[in-house]
């Protein structure tokens, strides 16, 4: 093919791609995860989440539908969030937003990751143990207040009580309140909205997001997680780790 | 975010156990995909889902009994303890059948699977490495002499492990011949382990059926035979077993039978067998003969006096020696523990009460009952392992209690003429108590690309394969060497057989190569009898010397005597020495002639020595007082013997 015809194409793909509103497709699936985790919230027990989990993959058809609905809709409003944000500074109209909006919305970036993690740790498996003491170990490197960070949003040991009540609540409201306000908007476009369940169902219909047996060896975090396990991998010094994230962070 | 992105797909998809780099289409440590379509597709209805209850057994709930429930478990192994999914895998989460069944095992305890079956950290994580390493999954000796016998390394002593076998004609000839009594080698089949078991894992050894087991697994085979063969029987539903085998620690002889009943042959030796050449069909007297499954016959002979008194294989060895101890050993002799001298001494043994064992020793105690109050157990003098299945009690009084009968068996001293005087304090007790040995002399082997084979590491056939032609199989008196201790450096005198006396020619790889070797190799051969050989039968005796059979005759001209041999076989054109011989008459030989590099025929002078009192007793009975005296200072008795003795010259 002609490379400047190649070119062309790709560049139209591109356009195509974001062309879709992104952003009410992340706001339409952050809604379905919140919905289906209320209803998620009346099997699931916080003192025993992994045999919790069992039970409802066993015993309860409907709960597991839940919970793929939830864990779908959050990947789904996870990567357009960030697809949304490139597309916005690959147009430059990140600059219509004011200093304070630009902040919280920066800020909750962090709680949009927060939020995804801790979910995964609610799994209370063996995946989502090495999550959490990771996690742990990276908070308490920050200077000074890393202690009180990691006692903050992640409590004692062995209790899932306090990041069970961030995930459900805290994270989740801040979220929807720097959403509304950056867009302006209190519900989802209905035709994106309906489009976004019916995606999200069909995949929630077939494929089941598992849950560690206890006996595999592969120990891993979330897909979005293991990009950071792979960097501690190289580099065992986690103040470096921490100061990595937060280049990526800062030049993205 | 590029950068960021690149290290996600390499930390999702190239990493494995402990974060090591695997390819994503090949991860052992992937026991089931992370994402499976339709396992939320249960095969239960409402009804039966509400009527079912799962419990939680490690901290999960497992979907496996609520179509699996099955009997016949030893309490550890229980479902109702450690599940179904710790030995299965699969996928426990789910209520639809084939996803449950995905990545299933149906035969758990292979080594393949035992690090993540029998080997988790939540059950045996510290056995699992023992028994890779142990020589019963290596076969290093094994390797390691054919190597050398092919002429393919200059030492019979490397180490070596049978999954390197590759295509070299030593390599070929073991994949061919031997390559399956590995406990690497899997068993892929239902059914107990039988004479024609090899390998297995875990299940060598722990595997049991019981009756109802075993009867109810026919009749699975067979409906699930009907079914696949008939039309009108495809509807009917196959009759799965409801017993489960056992695994626990009632490990028999018959499970160590169908490997050991080959090579040096010790399982079938020790129940006083010993094979012959004639097909089933052949033999006239069916009442001394019995035909194993793969269609060797053997002949009845004196059986092992251990084996008499009801005693199995593992009431003298080892957790350590069989399921070894983690390291790596040349040869099996290497990895054995026990000495005879461990039950039978007449020194104080050293003991070990219940709460010196160590947290193995101390389980299996606990497991089979055995533990006695106030009673103390005999420690091995090699490597001090406490022998849980003996005790002390306090008037020293020593017994073995069996594994299987549980009979008190009292462990006796040794006679004082094993122990006393200098005479033969460097022979091993087998020396003596060894009642027989098998001997296989001429065999020829050679390649035939023609013959249909089999390849029994890879476990599939072949074109091509070994041929072996067995010439004279027959049972005698062991042959005497010398073995000498790497570590003390101290020598014994122990019991050998023809390792090969062999002719391998038209290899695989060059058709022209001729070998031809004559090496002997030291064996136990589990053959003991309480009594003791006589003085002759090893002092006048040619094949006890390495001469092979023959007459081996004492003459006396005058004042002058002298010791003549005429073999019984012809000289072989290869080394001018008879077909049975491992050295000539008053010679040596000093290349290498063992399958050992610590191992050796007698030196001239050692010979000389054994016949100067193989010349005494062509006229002193062995009970005389001369023949008593001789053992306790046969140089100061020397210096005093009668005018009428005429010894060697």
């Amino acid at each position: 093919m002609n490379p400047e015809r190649k070119k062309y194409r790709i560049q139209f793909l591109l356009e195509w791609f974001f062309a879709r509103p992104l952003g009410q497709i992340a706001f339409s699936s952050f809604l379905i995860a919140v919905v289906s985790g209320i209803f998620l919230a009346i099997p699931f027990d916080i003192k025993n989440p992994y045999d919790s989990i069992s039970l409802i993959l066993l015993t309860n058809p409907g709960a597991v539908f839940f919970r793929n609905l939830h864990y779908w809709s959050a990947q789904v409003f996870f990567i357009s969030t960030i697809l949304h944000i490139i597309d916005h500074f690959r147009r430059k109209t990140e600059k219509k937003l004011t200093n304070g909006v630009w902040l919280r919305v920066t800020i909750s970036i962090f709680f949009m990751f927060f939020v995804m993690i801790s979910g995964f740790i609610l799994k209370g498996d063996a995946d989502a143990e090495q999550a959490l003491r990771i996690l742990k170990s990276l908070f308490e490197q920050i200077p000074f207040i890393g202690s009180t960070i990691s006692y903050s949003f992640l409590g004692r040991e062995r209790d899932y009580q306090l990041i069970y009540v961030h995930h459900i609540a805290i994270a989740t409201i801040i979220l929807w309140i720097v959403i509304v306000e950056h867009s302006k908007i209190l519900w989802a476009e209905i035709k994106v909205f309906v489009y976004t369940l019916i995606f999200v169902a069909i995949i929630s219909f077939m494929f089941v997001p598992s849950l560690h047996d206890g006996k595999s060896p592969i120990v891993k975090g979330p897909w979005y997680f293991v990009g950071l396990q792979e960097v501690l991998h190289w580099i065992s010094q986690t103040q470096l780790v921490l100061i990595f994230i937060f280049l990526l962070f800062l030049f993205d | 975010m590029f950068v960021y992105l690149i290290l996600t797909v390499i930390g999702f998809c190239f990493r494995g156990e402990n974060w090591e780099f695997v390819m994503p289409w090949y991860n052992p440590a992937e026991l089931t995909p992370k994402f499976k379509p339709t396992i939320n597709f249960s095969d239960l209805s409402n009804e039966e889902l509400a009527e079912t209850e799962f419990r939680q057994i490690l901290g999960r709930r497992e979907g496996c009994i609520a179509c699996h429930q099955m009997s016949g478990f030893t309490e550890p192994h229980d479902p109702e303890k450690i599940g179904c999914f710790s030995c299965h895998l699969g996928n426990a989460f789910t209520l639809n059948k084939n996803a449950a069944h995905k990545g299933m095992i149906l035969i758990p305890g292979n080594l393949s699977d035992a690090k993540f079956t029998c080997g988790t950290s939540q059950c045996h994580p510290d056995i699992v490495p023992r028994i890779n390493n142990s020589i019963m999954t290596t076969m290093s000796g094994v390797v390691s002499v054919d190597n050398f016998v092919f002429e393919e390394s200059t030492s019979p002593s490397i180490q070596s492990h049978v999954k390197d076998l590759a295509g070299t004609d030593a390599d070929s000839h073991l994949r061919n011949l031997c390559a399956s009594c590995h406990l690497g080698n899997e068993k892929i089949e239902l059914g107990p382990i039988d004479e024609l078991s090899r390998g297995g894992g875990c299940n060598a050894c722990h595997l049991n059926y019981n009756k109802d087991a075993i009867e109810q697994l026919n009749v699975y085979i067979e409906s699930n035979v009907k079914r696949l063969k008939a039309i009108e029987y495809k509807e009917q539903m196959v009759d799965f077993p409801r017993v489960h085998p056992n695994l626990n620690l009632q490990i028999t002889s018959d499970h160590c039978f169908g490997c050991h009943s080959r090579s040096g042959r010790i399982s079938t030796n020790y129940e006083g067998w010993f094979e012959t050449l004639p097909s089933e069909q052949e033999i006239a007297d069916k009442k001394v003969y019995r035909t194993l499954m793969d269609g060797r016959v053997f002949r009845k002979n004196k059986p092992d006096v251990h084996f008499e008194k009801g005693m199995e294989c593992l009431d003298c060895h080892l957790a350590q020696e069989v399921m070894g101890d983690g390291n790596l050993y040349l040869h099996k002799e290497d990895q054995v523990k026990i000495q005879c001298i461990d039950c039978h001494s007449n020194q104080s043994s050293n003991k070990m009460s219940f709460d010196e064992l160590d947290y193995e020793s101390r389980k299996i105690v606990d497991l089979r009952k055995s533990r006695r109050e106030n009673q103390d157990f005999l420690v091995t003098e090699k490597s001090e392992l406490p022998l849980i299945s003996s005790y002390i009690t306090s008037s020293n009084e020593k017994y073995l209690i069996t594994k299987t009968s549980k009979d008190s068996l009292p462990l006796k001293p040794p006679a004082f003429v094993c122990t006393e005087g200098k005479a033969h304090q460097r022979l091993s007790c087998n020396s003596c108590h060894n009642e027989w040995v098998s001997h296989c002399v001429g065999c020829h082997t050679e390649y035939n690309p023609n013959d249909d084979g089999f390849d029994l590491l890879s476990n599939k056939d072949i074109e091509g394969s070994w041929v072996e032609h067995a010439a004279d199989f027959y049972v005698d008196y062991p042959v005497f060497g010398v073995k000498k201790d790497s570590k003390s450096g101290k020598e014994t005198i122990d019991t050998f057989i023809p390792g090969m006396i062999i002719t391998i020619d038209k290899m695989k790889n060059d058709k022209n190569k001729k070998i031809f070797k004559r090496l002997f190799a030291p064996t136990f051969s589990h053959t003991i009898n309480k009594k003791g050989r006589s003085c002759k039968s090893c002092h006048n005796n040619s094949l006890a010397l390495g001469y092979g059979k023959g007459e081996l005759v004492y003459q006396v001209n005058g004042k002058a005597g002298s010791w003549k041999f005429k073999p019984k076989y012809e000289n072989l054109e290869d080394d001018n020495l008879p077909k049975d011989a491992w050295i000539g008459f008053l010679q040596t030989r000093n290349e290498i002639s063992t399958t050992r590099t610590n191992t050796r025929p007698f030196t001239v002078e050692e010979q000389k020595r054994i016949l100067l009192v193989g010349a005494c007793l062509t006229c002193h009975d062995e009970k005389s007082k001369t023949s008593m005296e001789s053992l306790y200072d046969f140089e100061k008795l020397l210096a005093r013997i009668s005018k009428k003795c005429v010894l060697p010259n």
